[in-house]
């Protein structure tokens, strides 16, 4: 954990994440050789990400594990939501467009991983993510803040969910796994079709990452790493 | 009379407080009078003083250690924020009842805070009974928008800010003055009015026909609302904070007392501030 920076180096809990994640990263192809050593022993590996995403999706640090992750095996992002916390359409709309951000941050297969669906189910997401004018009454009802505006969010939204797989779960009861397992597996298909010839050239130019790499690169179609954001942490 | 805010917020790392600090000074030379308020339960050190500090009222590391509470930095600065919001007379106090008040707020960089708790839009609600007009600063360092499609990145994490607060918001790019000359030039066609038709993703990894369509859609906002756009900050200019000033202070009516304006309405002043600023720097 990061409680050592904290009370050895005299940082705040805000330098203590920050200080932990650039030496995490200094110390990444450590990571990438475990990763491949493992291979064959594990289909997935999961990222759990620091609970404040920026720190993650808005550092150096951050963007390098994730390069040197997505530049050598199939990667995806899981973005994972608080549904119950989502019922609100502006929070809703909120956090899409956080999300949106990161996928424009790490260019990588996106899984909307609506988790919690124990306390309320996500059908109500998913309405409002296929029906924009259900989403836009929702909207209205609640505010009329830069109504112009938000209505042209909207509609940058609605092409932005049809680039997204979306999945409800509740981690608590196992529920929504199977569904979650189906959309990975095509988000890796995603990655090879499409994402894969770009990121083998990047690759490439990662000279300090890829001197640790297996030289034959990362085998193809079984194994994947998941990158889970962890849209709200409550400990 | 009424009183002024600014919220300042943005990623970790983005210079708020920096940014607090460039702003307390460049008043005081221009004779205004500039408090700033510490909200930031997990702040560090600053060098300049506040009027008030959240950690007066509750501090991380006390909540961390807290053993019946058990919780790890996230959760503790999540409840030092519900914490405040259920405490907001200690807020007020500390803010006293000084008319014609110019209060910066320091906000902690979480996001979480926006788009999932309440707190941000409980403090903006509870500043405008007091009479303040609140205005929204977005930070967000330079160095990380420099390539198309991470502008557009930082672009929708500002207006992600914005939407849960329905204040108006200025963005603002900090740290100008770390840029290279190459990277200038890289960010100053991002500001460009027609930009949509230049974005292109310079690493091709997003080159699908749906993902040109969200990038197109995503530009045309930015090109229609002014208001989502960024302005560069260069805290070694002294116009460069001028014109980042200037703005707020129209948007909340600083020193004035006219209606408000609808925001594309200014679009005009605000390209020509910007070019001002791109046109001093272009030949260096």
């Amino acid at each position: 954990g990061c409680c050592p920076f904290i009370s050895g180096y005299g940082l705040g809990p805000n330098g203590g994440i920050v200080t932990s994640l650039n030496l995490f990263a200094t110390r990444f192809d450590q990571v990438m050789k475990f990763i491949e050593k493992r291979q064959n022993a594990s289909k997935y590996v999961v990222i759990d990400t620091p609970g404040q995403i920026e720190v993650f999706t808005w550092s150096a640090s951050g963007t390098i594990i994730t390069e040197a992750l997505a530049s050598s095996f199939p990667s995806v992002v899981v973005y994972v939501m608080d549904t119950s916390r989502s019922t609100n359409p502006v929070t809703f709309m909120s956090n899409m467009l956080y999300a949106c951000s990161i996928l424009y941050k790490t260019k990588l297969p996106f899984i909307v991983v609506m988790n919690k669906t124990d306390i309320i189910d996500h059908s109500f997401a998913l309405e409002w993510m296929q029906d924009f004018e259900t989403f836009q009454d929702a909207l209205n009802q609640e505010t009329s803040y830069a109504s112009n505006l938000t209505r042209s969010m909207s509609l940058v939204l609605d092409e932005f969910y049809s680039s997204l797989k979306v999945v409800g779960v509740s981690a608590v009861l196992g529920t929504g796994l199977e569904e979650f397992f189906v959309q990975l597996s095509k988000a890796v298909e995603e990655y090879e079709r499409e994402y894969r010839p770009e990121y083998q050239r990047l690759r490439k130019s990662l000279v300090s990452v890829s001197s640790c790499l297996n030289p034959h690169g990362a085998s193809r179609g079984h194994f994947c790493v998941a990158l889970r954001f962890l849209s709200f942490v409550f400990l | 009379m009424p009183r002024y805010a600014q919220l300042v917020m943005g990623p970790a790392g983005s210079g708020k407080s920096t940014y607090c600090s460039t702003m307390v000074q460049h008043c005081e030379a221009l004779g205004r009078a500039v408090q700033v308020v510490n909200l930031d339960p997990a702040a560090e050190l600053f060098s300049y003083p506040v009027m008030a500090d959240i950690r007066e009222l509750i501090e991380v590391d006390d909540v961390m250690q807290d053993e019946s509470l058990r919780f790890g930095p996230n959760g503790g600065l999540v409840f030092c924020m519900e914490y405040f919001a259920n405490n907001f007379s200690w807020l007020e106090e500390s803010l006293g009842h000084v008319e014609d008040d110019y209060v910066l707020f320091d906000c902690p960089g979480q996001i979480e805070l926006y788009t999932h708790l309440p707190v941000m839009k409980q403090l903006v609600e509870q500043l405008q009974q007091w009479e303040f007009r609140v205005c929204g600063v977005f930070l967000v360092d330079s160095q990380f928008m420099v390539e198309s499609f991470k502008f557009i990145s930082g672009i929708l994490a500002a207006l992600s800010a914005m939407v849960s607060l329905e204040i108006p918001q200025i963005n603002v790019m900090t740290k100008m003055d770390l840029l290279s000359k190459k990277a200038k030039k890289e960010i100053e066609k991002y500001l460009d009015p027609d930009m949509y038709s230049m974005i292109e993703d310079s690493t091709n990894i997003l080159r699908s026909k749906r993902f040109k369509k969200l990038t197109k859609s995503i530009c045309g906002l930015i090109d229609d609302y002014g208001m989502v756009r960024f302005l560069p900050l260069d805290r070694s200019d002294e116009e460069s904070i001028n014109i980042v000033l200037q703005h707020i202070d129209f948007t909340i009516q600083y020193g004035e007392d006219l209606e408000f304006k609808e925001p594309k309405e200014c679009e005009e002043d605000k390209s020509a501030l910007v070019d001002e600023y791109f046109q001093d720097h272009v030949d260096e």
